[in-house]
C-alpha cells in the first residue's frame, strides 16, 4: 500500500472579528483510506494576541496515512470558536481544505464562513453570542446539498503542512 | 543503508526572538525536542539551555545566537521531531513555541511563534496583575498536545531559527519529501 505522512501545523487564525479562538479539527478520508498511526482529530488551545489580529495557534499535526486507491484524498475540516470571557463556544465558522497531492511545504489557507440566520436571528447573535450551527456537518463535505445554506465569511485559518509521500511510483501513479 | 533506517541530521541555531523587551531586562531559553516513539537521538543534545541575554536599549532584538545540533535516526517518519522552546525574562516565563522541523534537505529559516499561558478565569487574572505567570509543567505537551485544549495563550513575540537539514537513507526507503536540492541521482 502507498504511504502517505502529513506533518505540520495549523499555523493561525486571520481576520475573524474576534480574539480568543479556538480550532477543532478532523480529518475526513475515504474508504479507501487508513490511518496507521497519529490523532485523526484534536482541538487547539485558545490563542489570542495583544496588538494584532492574528491568533497563533502552532497546533501540530502528524498523520501516517495507507491507502489502496486515490479516491477520497484527506480533508481537513475544520471549526472555529469563540470563547468568551464566562466560558461560552461561540461557532465562528466552518471550514475545509483539501491536503495537496504533492510532496514538499505547502501552506495552505482556509477561508471559513458560517451560516447566516434571519434578521432577528443576527440581532440576538450580536447580543447574546451563539448562533446557527450546523446539525449535520456531513452536509459540509457533499456538493449535493450546500444549496440550502446561506452563509457568511469568516476569517482565514492558516495551515502549513509537509507531505511525504511513499510507494506511489510503485503503483505507477503520478502526482 | 538496508536495516530499514534512516538518519536525519540537524545543524541549526536558534538565532534571536522578536519580544517586546524593555531595558535593563535579561532573557533566556531552553530548548528540548520531541519526537515519537520510532526516534531516537544518536548523537548532540535532545535538550539546551542557552546564555542569558541581556537588554540594553527598549526593544532590542534578544540575540542568543545558540548552536543546536543533533542527529536523529527512526524507521518511521511518523512522530518527525519537533522543538520545544521556553523562554524566559528573567525568572518569569515569557512564552512558548513549537515547530516542527523541516522534512526537507536544505537551510530553513524559521519564525516560531511565541505564546504562554493566561488564567482562565477572573481571580487568576487578578493574581498575573500582581505578577504570578502561570507555566505549563510539561512544555512538550505543546508538541504531543495532550492535555492543551481549551487553555487560554497569549501571543508574545516570535523567535527566528535557521535549521540545516540532511537526511540519509530516506529516498532508498521509498520516502519522497519533495523537490529537494539534490537527490543524489
Amino acid at each position: 500500500m502507498a504511504e502517505v505522512h502529513i506533518i505540520g501545523e495549523i499555523k493561525e487564525a486571520k481576520a475573524f472579528s474576534k480574539q480568543e479562538l479556538f480550532c477543532k479539527w478532523y480529518l475526513h478520508i475515504g474508504n479507501n483510506w487508513r490511518v496507521i498511526e497519529g490523532k485523526r482529530e484534536g482541538d487547539t488551545q485558545v490563542a489570542s494576541s495583544p496588538f494584532i489580529d492574528t491568533c497563533h495557534w502552532s497546533y501540530p499535526i502528524d498523520l501516517h496515512l495507507a491507502t489502496s486507491g486515490i479516491q477520497g484524498w484527506p480533508k481537513i475540516y475544520l471549526e472555529v470558536y469563540h470563547l468568551d470571557w464566562l466560558g461560552r463556544a461561540h461557532l465562528f465558522g466552518y471550514g475545509l481544505v483539501t491536503i495537496p497531492t504533492s510532496p514538499g511545504r505547502h501552506t495552505l489557507d482556509c477561508y471559513t464562513w458560517r451560516p447566516l440566520g434571519t434578521l432577528r436571528d443576527r440581532i440576538f447573535q450580536f447580543f447574546l453570542g451563539g448562533g446557527l450551527q450546523i446539525k449535520y456537518p456531513d452536509l459540509i463535505f457533499s456538493p449535493e446539498n450546500r444549496y440550502r445554506l446561506s452563509t457568511e465569511a469568516m476569517g482565514v485559518v492558516t495551515l502549513e503542512l509537509e507531505l511525504i509521500l511513499r510507494n506511489f511510483n510503485n503503483y505507477g501513479v503520478e502526482y | 543503508m538496508s536495516d530499514g533506517t534512516f538518519l536525519l541530521i540537524i545543524s541549526g541555531q536558534i538565532e534571536f526572538l522578536d519580544v517586546m523587551a524593555p531595558a535593563n531586562t535579561s532573557y533566556h531559553c531552553k530548548y528540548e525536542f520531541y519526537s515519537g516513539p520510532d526516534w531516537k537521538i544518536i548523537g548532540g543534545l535532545e535538550n539546551g539551555l542557552s546564555q542569558v541575554a541581556n537588554i540594553i536599549n527598549n526593544n532590542d532584538k534578544v540575540v542568543f545566537n545558540f548552536p543546536v545540533e543533533v542527529q536523529f535516526k527512526s524507521t518511521n517518519p511518523f512522530g518527525w521531531p519537533q522543538l520545544v522552546l521556553s523562554v524566559y525574562k528573567e525568572m518569569k516565563l515569557e512564552g512558548y513555541g513549537r515547530v516542527h522541523l523541516p522534512t526537507q534537505p536544505g537551510c530553513h529559516k524559521m519564525e516560531v511563534n511565541l505564546s504562554k499561558p493566561k488564567s482562565g478565569y477572573l481571580l487568576g487574572q487578578l493574581w498575573s496583575f500582581l505578577g504570578y505567570q502561570p507555566e505549563l509543567l510539561e512544555p512538550t505537551n505543546l508538541a504531543s498536545t495532550t492535555g492543551t485544549n481549551l487553555i487560554r495563550m497569549v501571543s508574545t513575540g516570535k523567535a527566528f531559527m535557521t535549521f540545516n537539514i540532511v537526511t540519509q537513507g530516506f529516498l532508498t526507503l521509498g520516502y519522497d519529501s519533495g523537490p529537494t536540492h539534490n537527490r543524489g541521482e
